[in-house]
């Protein structure tokens, strides 16, 4: 039988590469190193950012739209809404860990497991942005440093006061100064934190 | 409104009455800032047989912020709770908060305080003591005073 | 012949301090009308309309007088704004005696409390406006703090005085 094509319409799909090259090498199936399965339909675009996954571990868990999509700030996905991978095993988009890693509340942890977030350096999609991680985590550790000491001077609560339960309580405060803190955080980090990638946030 | 609440939004509406035991749901479908739930009193805890409203409101920096979640003033008598205005002191949704959790989690973590009380973190004075003090026949007591008391005005 | 300026001068502050001291009557007057309540159509609040709550320190000796004052009727009442805060070693007596003569609605108005410190923390956080107790059959008495608490504590010593603020 002999078949004439006609027409070709190539269908391209595209997904983060998340895989570890050490670990590969020691898969049953070493030629499927260059080759990652995609799920087309979890891939799928809508308006920029993904359809929620079923599975949590192919969404970001801080924003809730796919590894593939976008954060929420942005409009297309690729490099300029990139993924990064923990050491310890957690993926979310740059913009999405950053955000949380720019406040004081987060000191520095992963919001999953609450280990101290470090990017994998042997992820080669971590590469990009190692340097840049080093910095502004580090940037960040001082900035936390620096205001828990001023706090830890400032704040001298008395507790133990016997009052009217009308009047509140130690609590109140305490929880009162964690709020603030998040909400003085993002007013004044947000620009220079977005001002480290070329990217217009909306 | 941030995309990450109408997600969740999305999810709660997708999964039906059965994943969503305390019936959260938004005020104003168009407007995700303010959401509604009710808390069933735990087994075993004076709460029992009552049920609590409860107030979410969502930040614009949801979920980097957590959210604030409130009783209406004088209806819900608890260590962790300031009788006079609903107030919650929780660590979950203060410091404790990290943006993986979400309304659901907050809500469920309110209503494990019911059972769970924290007299280290008060907003309630005496409660807290009495729970410190280990008097539970004047703590349950009280407790059951306030919710008898408050229904019959 | 018109009178000189300083006896005119003279007479003008003279009416000024008879305006300026019938207005301060007038004024004291006032607030002692409101304050009393004695004015032509109003009167005093009744001791109903009132409706002051009341918080009752259960110990022996209010126990004792059960059978005079009958305190189920205060607890089973709607109108009665009372509580009863039961002393440690008198649960069982005021259950028996008092409590089984309660309907179910009611007997969350009594509050058993296993330490004497629970009952002081129960007064504070219930800020009833009247306090009844026998500070003697309390131990280490009535704290000092608890006035900030209450309007108006009723300090029995005897029995015959919880019969006077609760006539039979």
């Amino acid at each position: 039988m002999k078949l004439d094509i006609k027409r070709v319409n190539p269908v391209f799909t595209w997904s983060w590469d998340t895989r570890d090259p050490a670990a590969a090498k020691d898969r049953q199936y070493p030629f499927l190193y260059n080759y990652y399965p995609v799920d087309v339909e979890k891939a799928h675009l809508e308006n920029g950012n993904a359809v929620d996954g079923d599975e949590d571990e192919d969404v970001c868990g801080i924003c809730r739209a796919s590894y593939n999509g976008t954060c929420p700030s942005c409009k297309i996905p690729g490099d300029s809404c990139p993924l990064v991978a923990g050491l310890c095993h957690h993926h979310f988009h740059y913009h999405c860990i950053f955000r949380w890693l720019d406040t004081n509340t987060s000191k520095g942890l992963c919001p999953m497991c609450r280990q101290q977030f470090q990017l994998n350096s042997k992820l080669p999609i971590n590469r990009p942005y190692l340097e840049k991680f080093e910095s502004i985590t580090k940037a960040i550790r001082e900035r936390v440093f620096l205001d828990e000491a001023f706090d830890g001077n400032s704040q001298q609560e008395e507790y133990g006061n016997e009052m009217p339960s009308d009047s509140g309580g130690t609590g109140q405060e305490r929880r009162s100064a964690d709020q603030s803190d998040l909400e003085e955080d993002e007013e004044e980090q947000e620009d220079s934190f977005y001002g480290h990638l070329d990217v217009n946030i909306e | 409104m941030s995309q990450r609440v109408l997600r969740e939004y999305r999810r709660l509406v997708a999964a039906g009455g059965a994943a969503n035991e305390s019936n959260l749901h938004p005020t104003d479908p168009a407007d995700l800032t303010h959401w509604e739930a009710t808390l069933e009193g735990p087994q075993g805890t004076p709460y029992e047989g009552h049920s609590f409203p409860l107030r979410v409101t969502v930040p614009d920096k949801y979920p980097t912020l957590p959210p604030s979640v409130c009783f209406p003033k004088r209806t819900m008598p608890h260590p962790n709770v300031k009788w006079d205005t609903g107030e919650v002191c929780l660590d979950t949704l203060a410091g404790g908060w990290t943006p993986v959790m979400d309304l659901q989690y907050a809500v469920m973590a309110v209503r494990r305080l019911l059972a769970e009380p924290n007299p280290e973190s008060p907003l309630n004075l005496e409660l807290a003591a009495l729970s410190r003090l280990g008097d539970h026949k004047a703590y349950d007591g009280i407790i059951k005073y306030r919710l008898a008391h408050s229904s019959i005005k | 012949m018109a009178p000189p300026r300083s006896q005119r001068k003279r007479a003008l502050n003279c009416t000024g301090a008879l305006v300026a001291a019938v207005g301060l009557g007038v004024t004291c007057w006032y607030l002692w009308k409101n304050y009393t309540g004695e004015a032509e159509g109003e009167q005093r609040l009744s001791r109903e309309e009132a409706a002051e709550s009341k918080c009752v320190v259960v110990t022996p000796s209010v126990c004792d007088v059960q059978n005079m004052v009958h305190w189920e009727m205060l607890i089973n009442s709607d109108q009665e704004d009372i509580v009863f805060l039961v002393a440690p070693g008198c649960h069982d007596r005021f259950s028996s005696e008092v409590l089984s003569l309660v309907d179910e609605q009611f007997k969350y108005k009594a509050i058993n409390c296993e330490t004497v410190d629970g009952i002081w923390y129960c007064v504070k956080s219930l800020m009833k406006q009247q306090l009844y107790v026998i500070p003697s059959e309390v131990s280490n008495g009535i704290p000092n703090d608890i006035a900030r608490y209450v309007q108006d504590i009723g300090q029995w010593r005897t029995r015959e005085d919880i019969l006077v603020a609760f006539p039979v």
